[in-house]
């Protein structure tokens, strides 16, 4: 579960915290804080592109795990003057600290998926349980609303310490899943939608447990996929009601039970991903889910704060499709990834 | 090996970021203060850096290097979020406080005129709101020094030190470039007013959010009096225009109040355009459930005043329900095709209150004796002067007696008004203030001055 962990915290916690911070507080790109935050995205894209095609001497297990509690120290000395403090725009200090995490994250990330991919692909109930202990990391945002970032620092010391998904019996013959189209699009809606409620409460930190409560709905519909005749059913219901209510008032968003049941969606969508076999050194197309999801998160602020222009208001309206997809499209191309599913 | 250094490494992380163990006072503060009577408890909250730790603190009340100290009476601890309940003292005079927590190692938090005591709100109150103030400091936007924004402000402090209001309202745009440096500055000029300071924050303050909050605190809160609550909303324009979780805990203040006399203020208008967008129609009806009589507004840096129905009054002031009020900028650039009144200059809003009911809240700017719709008070018409011999010149422009005005006279000993009524003596250091009670008419010019006591 650690590999997992250590591959699925850079695009459900880093990078959704590096957004909540830049949209809430601002940032000002005149400033030279402003211009790191720009070429961020840039530095750690092209470093996760470096890492995967010439990352091989990581693959090494002494040199992962100095890797990885290096990392960790690096994330402690950098998320430390967050502790107490407001994320500060105009910081260049922040800035760096914060570029420094994300370099981290991506190393994290990058040893995670090789760990993964070496022992034959993702696993869902690794993955669920992945979902799980992020759920509750990014929960303790309520306390201090950047501690996710330090949580990164014992997850990289674990995966120093426990190389859990090491090489086993090799998993049997998997679908090579794409995870594309509709699918990337119903993430984009999820973003979307999930972060509605980061934005409505904004400084208020209490964002924190809906960003965690989402992802345990994550987790829960990764396994819950499996039992596909019941959950088929109730969740398109549920999630149909609750965004159907969000798109006339969006008051609905800051619902708890909202939260889950999008997150539950999202993670039906994301079953396939972890049942895929490993391609290239990357488990699944996580690549390309990334992005979609961040892309939704940054959507789903324009949206917010522009509540009072109508026409973006009936945006409101396409997370609706999420379920509607579920049900037309994933559900019926389900039965081949599904069957061929191998005991893990 | 690998595992042993693991761990020790997860530990570490952790610990280097909690330790060593400090707190952040986040209120009462300058603009979120806490209003009580001597002998009434007030709570502290404290934001700690590691839950469940309790900071073992003194606590005392400082004023003109005068310290009272505070008794605690209760604590509560939820996470990292520590409640302190504290006594203040049944003697300790009226006026602002500075509230001092000292830690075991010695270190000193100060929060300075945090805590106001006072007597309970009275029937007939008067109360200044402004908005839009002028832009402090020179140069760059991070620029330290004095600009003629600086000056400007003093000049507004003296003259509401003279209306000496019961309170003082600040609704947004309070530090117009938004940089740490402007809100430092912004707190040392309000440090100079008299009365309590309740503020809250415009759009301007979110291009530079953690100077605000860090030197101001909350975004949005509620400031108890007596049977007096003031709620301050955040509208900051185009992120947070009222979203779902600030009106739930709008409707939960207000129900929580339905026996309180409640002021409402908030940056953005919620009438015509440039305005708060959503959730109008629910938030008056709120106010007019609960009987609000005045809804204090700036941004639009122009007078302008509104009835419940939305619809800009221009036939006089007096209407039945809840007046929308928006107030004309204090410092910064006018816009006079949005204001109703009958000039566009840079003031602020002298209103009165009787019980609940609203009294006089324009000025009568075309001078028939009447009040005028929308008008606000003008700002640097009312000289105030310090002759530095004990004595200070008062010469006022404006078109209406200013009434009960209070005004400082410092001198070396206890000595008494030549006119007007004196209220009360405060020794600062080696120097003795003389609070004078005077009534200011339309257009006098006069010197108030310290004299001996007759026998
Ligand atoms: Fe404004």
């Amino acid at each position: 579960m650690i590999a997992h962990l250590l591959w699925l915290q850079l695009p459900f916690v880093y990078l959704p915290l590096l957004v909540v911070g830049l949209a809430i507080y601002g940032a000002d790109f005149e400033h030279p804080s402003g211009r790191i935050y720009l070429w961020t995205p840039l530095v750690l894209a092209v470093l996760h592109s470096l890492l995967r095609h010439f990352g091989r001497v990581l693959a090494k297990r002494e040199v992962s795990a100095a890797v990885l509690i290096l990392g960790a120290a690096v994330v402690a000395y950098a998320y430390r003057p967050l502790h107490m403090s407001w994320w500060d725009e105009r910081s260049t200090s922040q800035a760096a600290h914060i570029l420094a995490i994300g370099v981290c994250s991506v190393f994290a990330s990058q040893l995670g998926a090789r760990r993964v991919t070496r022992a034959g692909g993702p696993d869902a109930t690794h993955a669920a349980c992945a979902f799980a202990v992020l759920a509750l990391i990014a929960t303790g945002g309520m306390l201090y609303p950047m501690i996710a970032l330090l949580a990164l620092a014992p997850l990289m010391a674990a995966g120093a310490a426990v190389d859990d998904e090491a090489p086993d019996a090799p998993r049997a013959e998997r679908p090579a899943t794409r995870f594309g189209g509709w699918r990337r699009y119903a993430v984009l809606l999820a973003g979307i939608e999930l972060s509605l409620p980061l934005w409505d409460f904004q400084t208020d930190p209490r964002w924190a447990l809906f960003l965690g409560l989402g992802l345990l709905g994550v987790a829960a519909g990764v396994v819950l996929a499996a039992r596909r005749p019941l959950f088929a059913v109730l969740l398109p219901a549920f999630a149909t009601v609750w965004t159907v209510a969000a798109a006339f008032d969006s008051a609905q968003t800051v619902c708890p039970m909202h939260a889950l049941l999008v997150g539950a969606g999202t993670g039906w969508l994301l079953r396939p991903l972890f049942e895929a076999r490993a391609v290239k050194d990357e488990p699944a197309s996580l690549a390309w889910c990334t992005p979609v999801w961040i892309v939704g998160i940054l959507l789903g602020y324009v949206l917010a704060a522009n509540r009072s222009i109508m026409g973006l208001r009936l945006l409101f309206w396409l997370p609706l499709l999420i379920p509607l997809l579920g049900v037309f499209r994933n559900a019926p191309s389900r039965p081949s990834g599904s069957d061929s599913r191998p005991t893990t | 090996m690998r595992r042993a250094l693991a761990v020790f490494t997860a530990f570490a992380a952790i610990l280097w970021a909690a330790l060593p163990l400090r707190f952040d006072v986040r209120g009462p503060r300058l603009g979120i203060p806490a209003l009580l009577a001597p002998g009434e408890v007030f709570t502290t909250d404290l934001h700690l850096s590691h839950p469940g730790w309790r900071p073992a603190l003194e606590a005392r009340l400082e004023r003109d290097g005068v310290s009272y100290p505070l008794e605690l009476v209760g604590d509560h601890l939820a996470w990292n979020r520590l409640e302190l309940d504290y006594r203040t003292p049944p003697d300790a005079p009226h006026g602002g406080y500075d509230l001092v927590l000292v830690d075991d190692s010695g270190v000193e938090h100060r929060r300075e005129r945090s805590v106001h005591l006072l007597p309970p709100p009275a029937h007939d109150l008067r109360i200044v709101q402004l908005a839009d103030l002028p832009t402090f400091g020179s140069g760059p936007p991070d620029g330290f020094g004095e600009g003629p924004g600086d000056a400007e402000m003093r000049q507004i402090v003296r003259e509401i030190n003279l209306i000496r209001p019961d309170y003082v309202l600040l609704s947004g745009d309070v530090a117009y470039v938004g940089g740490w440096f402007h809100y430092h500055k912004l707190h040392e000029h309000l440090l100079d007013l008299e009365s309590p300071v309740i503020c809250v924050l415009g759009n301007h303050e979110y291009k530079g959010l953690a100077g605000y909050l860090e030197t101001m605190g909350a975004p949005r809160h509620v400031v108890d009096h007596g049977d007096l609550s003031f709620v301050s909303l955040n509208t900051g324009h185009g992120r947070d225009q009222l979203t779902a979780s600030q009106f739930t805990w709008l409707e939960r203040v207000m129900d929580e109040r339905h026996d309180q006399r409640v002021i409402v203020q908030m940056h953005h208008p919620l009438f015509w355009k440039r305005k708060v967008f959503v959730r109008v129609d629910e938030m008056v009806e709120l106010f007019a459930d609960h009987e609000v009589p005045i809804v204090l507004s700036g941004h639009w840096h122009a007078d302008n005043v509104f009835d419940e129905h939305g619809v800009s009054r221009t036939d006089g002031p007096d209407f039945p329900g809840t007046k929308y009020v928006t107030t004309t900028a204090a410092g910064a650039e006018l816009h006079p095709d949005q204001s109703t009144a009958f000039e566009s200059y840079h003031g602020y809003r002298v209103f009165e209150l009787h019980g609940n009911q609203l009294g006089r809240y324009t000025y009568d700017g075309d001078g028939d004796g009447q009040p005028d719709t929308s008008s606000s008070h003008p700002a640097h018409r009312m000289l105030i002067e310090d002759l530095g011999d004990g004595g200070v010149r008062i010469a006022s422009s404006w078109n209406e007696d200013l009434l009960g005005a209070t005004v400082s006279l410092r001198s070396r000993r206890e000595l008494v008004p030549d006119k007007g009524t004196l209220l009360r003596r405060r020794v600062q250091g080696d120097m003795i203030l003389h609070e004078v009670r005077i009534d200011v008419p339309a257009g006098a010019d006069f010197v108030v001055k310290l004299v001996e006591p007759r026998p």
